[in-house]
């Protein structure tokens, strides 16, 4: 662990609104799982959409 | 308990706590309070030990909801990252239909298709390095639809196929391939290939990230009118051991809703062509831009681009959660250890802001502030 006692402490609201829209609330703290794309893949410009 | 279930690699960011899953290649912030539960969740020998650590009144819930709550979350950390095997194919010469050569830091690759309609996915972002020069051939790529899957060959070697609904996955993966050869690298030597857009002042350079909608590449060809240079649109790729982008040939993809904020900066914008990539998107204009001085530059900096319509320029700085909530669910990055440690290493020199921008010239503004600040 790096910097562990570096940690700033706030409060579990503060906590909260920092961990944003896709994290996990429950009453023992907040937690956010991301997996990256398996394979290199180029934006889409419209989700759904065909090319042809 | 359960210790084989703990993460790889832990980091403190601020307030927070980035977690990476080897078993899984997934990544995960949380905070102090749920920290100081795992920790004593793995350091307990039994259930009741891990009780023993915990102080109900303060966390308001039942000693069960907390086990089950961490049990869960652990589930959902380490579920195994198995890649997708394709079947192999063989190379079908008699797709060779159209084929269409091209030049860059002095490599010359060329690509057969099969059709104009195939074409249409690869070629219109790499029309500025066509080459008529026919004298060396460094690499070549084979593109074509059968039945409803897009297969992809590099040196007459299969790649891997695609569904023709996923054909963003054949981009992205001839890309990259072509990244490796342009840049005479391995397809181990990169960390990851990051969704944004990347721009350079010719010492170092900034990532620019957003969900598609937001701007980055309206964003980025305005700066590259400015004196900028565009290092990579769309994909840039990071490097193993030098922690630099890199550059990547292709033009920026521009949608016509910026075409008129364009059209007063990039010298002979009605002359590009507009491309129609199917009928619901509408046009694509792809703006070339002349390479970068160099082809790597360091990135110490990431923006989060937030194009808002009459909106007065702000930069602030913002947190990894903010950061990694839209960079990682749309990047690739390796799931090997060694390449996952230097991408949190690399997480740890960031600055990190949020831009909201209207204004052209406010914002260029504070972009080559960010950059002064770098010096």
């Amino acid at each position: 662990m790096k910097n562990e006692n570096n940690l700033d402490k706030i409060t579990r609201k503060d906590a909260i609104k920092k961990m944003g829209k896709y994290a996990a609330l429950t009453a023992v703290g907040t937690f956010l799982i991301l997996n990256p794309q398996k394979s290199q893949a180029q934006s889409i410009p419209d989700p759904g959409g065909d090319f042809d | 308990m359960n210790n084989q279930l703990a993460p790889t690699y832990q980091y403190v960011f601020g307030y927070h706590f980035l977690l990476w899953y080897s078993v899984s290649n997934s990544y995960s912030v949380i905070d102090s309070n749920f920290k100081v539960l795992l920790d004593n969740y793995f350091q307990s020998n039994s259930q009741d030990a891990f009780f023993d650590t915990l102080n109900i009144e303060e966390i308001e819930t039942s000693k069960l909801d907390v086990i089950k709550t961490i049990k869960t979350y652990l589930e959902g950390c380490n579920i195994p990252n198995i890649p997708n095997k394709d079947k192999v194919q063989v190379l079908e010469y008699s797709n060779r239909k159209i084929l269409k050569r091209y030049a860059y830091n002095g490599k010359t690759f060329q690509i057969y298709f099969d059709s104009e309609f195939v074409k249409k996915l690869i070629h219109p972002p790499l029309a500025h390095l066509e080459t008529r020069d026919k004298t060396t051939t460094d690499l070549t790529f084979d593109i074509y639809l059968e039945g409803n899957n897009l297969h992809l060959f590099k040196n007459e070697t299969f790649l891997n196929s695609y569904p023709k609904q996923d054909y963003h996955k054949l981009q992205g993966k001839f890309m990259f391939h072509l990244l490796c050869s342009i840049h005479d690298k391995e397809e181990n030597n990169w960390i990851g290939t990051l969704h944004g857009s990347t721009i350079t002042n010719g010492i170092s350079s900034i990532l620019f990230v957003g969900k598609s909608g937001k701007g980055k590449s309206t964003l980025c060809t305005i700066l590259a009118t400015k004196g900028f240079n565009l290092v990579a649109d769309d994909i840039s790729p990071l490097a193993s051991t030098n922690l630099n982008i890199y550059s990547n040939p292709a033009a920026i993809s521009t949608k016509s809703g910026s075409f008129s904020t364009l059209r007063t900066l990039v010298p002979n914008f009605d002359d590009l062509q507009a491309v129609e990539f199917n009928k619901s998107k509408g046009l694509i204009k792809y703006i070339p831009f002349k390479r970068p001085p160099n082809n790597h530059y360091p990135c110490n900096t990431i923006v989060l681009v937030n194009y808002k319509t009459d909106s007065k320029t702000d930069l602030k700085k913002i947190s990894i959660v903010e950061l990694l909530e839209t960079l990682i669910p749309d990047s690739w990055l390796s799931p090997n250890p060694k390449h996952a440690k230097e991408f949190l290493d690399w997480l740890q020199t960031l600055t990190m802001y949020e831009l909201t921008y209207s204004n052209i010239d406010s914002m260029t503004h504070k972009v080559n502030s960010l950059f002064n600040e770098n010096v």
